[in-house]
């Protein structure tokens, strides 16, 4: 179980997180919704370290996680993989080799695997279940968006974590690749029980595969529920923001 | 088209691919610049004078002057001072030990300065410390596809980018190089009188200048301020994708101009030294 | 120049050098770890080491040539071919070939190593390292901050020889001064082991200094595009400011050799 209690968080003068509290249960799909610069992102950058709250705690099966050494963050991260918007896939390695990276480097996670050899084989198995085994001796800019952001989940998945974090996984992807990207997620949590904390304002994807829904509005939790309950929420914020309309009472900065 | 295809067409670099299979600009409509290969088209070097003389607007001027001139002005002193204090250091004790006479290191110490050595290490620093940075800039607006859209507002990245810095580093480089070489003399004379004893106005004697050595430390400067921006800037839009490609970019200006210092500087060493003796 | 960006430049020298000595003892400490990563140990060594030859041994030969045709008129006062053997070793082995070596790894090497790290940082691809648990002091740093100071100490024995060589061959071409002559007076008694001692602690202080430095102008770049250009052109500047200051320093602690 990940848990976010009372998080706070302020940039300057900008409070972008205003004691946000929510919990990710195993093998749950939890999306975090929002508007642009509401906090989404700071807020799965904290569980591995990248961000510290400026109060409030993060707990991860218990032990708390937030606040901690720089290098005490390196069991978390094992735990909990982080999918970045842009992918950040290695520009001067090749797919094969971005995803062998962290394999490479924590021979110990997966029984055994230390010939190189063995590492290529494992990468090349993580590839082939994002459907990505024909590229592995591409380039990152030799891919389009969406191919990329596929190495980048398999990569994540390298050191077979139990939480994953997703940050906007298809925004500036086109319609077909990330309902592709949606597949991926809800198969990982559904069949192999891994937690996936998404954040996210794709409103197709959040409907579609989303077990549980967080809705930030200006720092604070707007709404908390299934799909279900928040389609039909009775504020106004909420109802804006569900409809994808341009006009009503939601401020976007 | 395949994303494969798409985004090799964009990434491979502005003059090796040709605009019919480079669907991320538009086609030439009337009014817009068509594209082409930038770098092999307008460098060449009269060329480009005559045309940034033309074209170049005032303030852009003035902010690289700002940027390539007085931006390097505390960076030059403290190395020439550096220099000049290293070389006097060394070459009295030189003196000291074959001819114990120290009376001429000071007048030899600023022929040497005025014929080759401020031009020569103003240039060497100007070509890491400007090359790099134009280069760098350059680079990295080519790889993440800005000099594209400076295209498609009508704004030829040579006329806006290039052409200021190559100017204002012809004007400025001369200059650096007087300033710095007077601070050169300063420390030189400092050194010359507290490790040895060497009077200031004995070591200040400008004996042996002559016209060739004035003439030959000049041409160096002006060559240099030519020659940092366009190598740098050549280098910068010749810029290959990723994070190794604004790497490779910035060492190929900086090896290129230094290389480029030393080389013409020798060369046009001997020539003074043939036509003045 | 206007009293802000004279302090501007100061206060960002002074920042520059402050956090090289935490980027080598982070490093250090990764060594330590034995997280020092071989495989990009050796990747620096050959892009950064071995691409660097060719570069030295020109510049080098040039440079031991330039020093010759610089001296002529002095020689010509004073009657002194038969020192130039001497006086050429002694500037290159103490001076010219440290600085001179140090000047042009710091451009080619030092800016790439910045360029490379700056565009890793800007595009978050550190950030990236530490979220697979990679430490990038280990990764990153230590293999780079190594390979930098080997290729400076090689590279600058490299250029003493071959600057040597150039010296030669020009007095020989423009001064008829014989090779035996050269070569006598370059070993006959004038010169010792100190003197390329010297030439060496010069050689490794000056490595110490580029890796440190380029390594923490690239690692702390920010603001994209411009930002690398930014820290590129920092770096280079306190790179060669830090050799002239740190030649100095070991010029006058090592006198005593002289």
């Amino acid at each position: 179980m990940l848990q976010f209690i009372d998080i706070k968080k302020s940039f300057g003068e900008l409070r972008v997180l205003d004691g946000v509290s929510l919990s990710v249960a195993p093998g749950e799909v939890h999306f975090v919704i929002g508007t642009s610069g509401a906090g989404k992102s700071v807020l799965i950058k904290q569980v591995v370290g990248l961000l510290q709250p400026d109060s409030g705690q993060i707990l991860l099966d218990g032990q708390v996680i937030s606040g901690l050494e720089e290098a005490q963050y390196w069991e978390i991260r094992k735990r909990c993989a982080l999918v970045f918007q842009k992918s950040t896939l290695f520009d001067t390695l090749t797919c094969l080799e971005n995803v062998a990276l962290p394999l490479r480097k924590h021979p110990g996670s997966g029984a055994g695997q230390r010939s190189p050899l063995a590492i290529n084989d494992q990468a090349l198995s993580l590839l082939t279940q994002v459907d990505m085994a024909a590229h592995a001796a591409k380039y990152p800019h030799e891919l389009g968006d969406g191919l990329k952001k596929r190495v980048a989940i398999a990569r994540a998945l390298a050191l077979s974590p139990s939480y994953v974090l997703f940050d906007e996984p298809t925004t500036s992807l086109d319609p077909i690749a990330a309902r592709n990207i949606d597949r991926l997620i809800r198969d990982l949590a559904h069949r192999h029980s891994v937690a996936c904390v998404v954040v996210s304002h794709d409103l197709r994807s959040i409907f579609s595969i989303a077990d549980r829904i967080t809705l930030l509005y200006k720092g604070k939790v707007k709404a908390q529920g299934p799909p279900s309950e928040i389609k039909q929420h009775t504020d106004p914020i909420v109802a804006q923001f569900i409809a994808g309309l341009a006009h009503g009472p939601l401020e976007t900065t | 088209m395949t994303e494969t295809e798409r985004d090799g067409g964009a990434r491979a670099g502005l003059g090796t691919t040709p605009p019919s299979l480079r669907p991320s600009l538009p086609p030439a409509l009337p009014g817009m610049m068509a594209p082409g290969p930038l770098s092999a088209r307008s460098l060449s070097t009269a060329q480009t004078l005559a045309s940034a003389a033309r074209r170049v607007e005032m303030t852009e001027l003035i902010k690289q002057i700002n940027e390539i001139g007085l931006r390097s002005l505390l960076f030059l002193c403290v190395t020439l001072g550096f220099v000049g204090a290293i070389l006097v250091y060394q070459a009295g004790i030189q003196a000291l030990r074959i001819v114990p006479d120290t009376s001429t290191v000071g007048a030899s110490y600023l022929e040497l300065l005025v014929r080759d050595l401020a031009a020569s290490v103003t240039g060497l620093m100007l070509s890491t410390r400007v090359g790099a940075a134009i280069a760098a800039e350059i680079g990295s607006m080519k790889v993440t596809d800005q000099l594209d859209a400076l295209r498609l507002c009508q704004t030829d990245p040579i006329d806006y980018l290039i052409a200021p810095k190559i100017l204002a580093s012809f004007i400025v480089t001369p200059l650096l190089t007087l300033i710095a070489g007077i601070v050169a003399t300063f420390t030189g004379a400092l050194t010359g009188y507290f490790s040895f004893g060497i009077n200031p106005s004995v070591f200040l004697d400008p004996k042996y200048i002559d016209v060739g050595d004035l003439l030959t430390g000049i041409s160096k400067a002006v060559v240099f301020g030519l020659v940092i921006p366009i190598i740098s800037s050549r280098a910068g839009l010749r810029t290959k994708t990723g994070a190794e490609g604004v790497g490779d970019a910035t060492t190929s200006a900086v090896v290129g101009s230094s290389l480029a210092v030393i080389v013409l500087g020798f060369m046009i060493g001997v020539a003074g030294q043939l036509s003045f003796g | 120049m206007a009293p802000r960006s004279f302090r501007h430049s100061i206060a960002h020298v002074l920042e520059g050098i402050g956090s090289q000595g935490l980027i080598l003892a982070q490093a250090l400490r990764a060594t330590a770890a034995g997280k020092l990563d071989s495989f990009e140990f050796r990747r620096s060594i050959v892009r950064l080491g071995l691409h660097s030859i060719p570069v030295i041994f020109s510049t080098a030969l040039f440079v031991g040539g330039i020093m010759v045709v610089q001296s002529v008129p002095l020689l010509q006062r004073f009657g002194a071919e038969s020192l130039l053997g001497w006086g050429a070793g002694f500037g290159i082995l103490r001076e010219i070939g440290p600085i001179l070596t140090g000047l042009m790894i710091s451009g080619r090497v030092g800016a790439n190593n910045t360029a490379e790290l700056g565009t890793l940082a800007v595009t978050n691809q550190i950030d990236g390292l530490r979220a697979l648990a990679i430490d990038p002091a280990g990764y990153l740093m230590a293999p780079r901050i190594l390979a930098i100071v080997v290729t400076n100490t090689l590279g600058t024995l490299l250029s003493m020889a071959v600057a040597l060589f150039g010296a030669a061959l020009s007095g020989l071409l423009l001064l008829g001064v014989s090779p035996d002559l050269f070569w006598n007076s370059l070993t006959g008694g004038l010169l010792d082991i100190f003197d390329v001692t010297h030439g060496l602690i010069k050689a490794v202080v000056f490595g110490l200094a580029i890796a440190t430095c380029s390594t923490s102008f690239g690692m702390r770049a920010e603001g994209g595009a411009p930002g690398v250009g930014r820290a590129v052109s920092s770096s280079v500047v306190v790179s060669a400011l830090l050799i002239f200051l740190l030649d100095a320093l070991v010029s006058f602690a090592d006198r005593g050799n002289s």
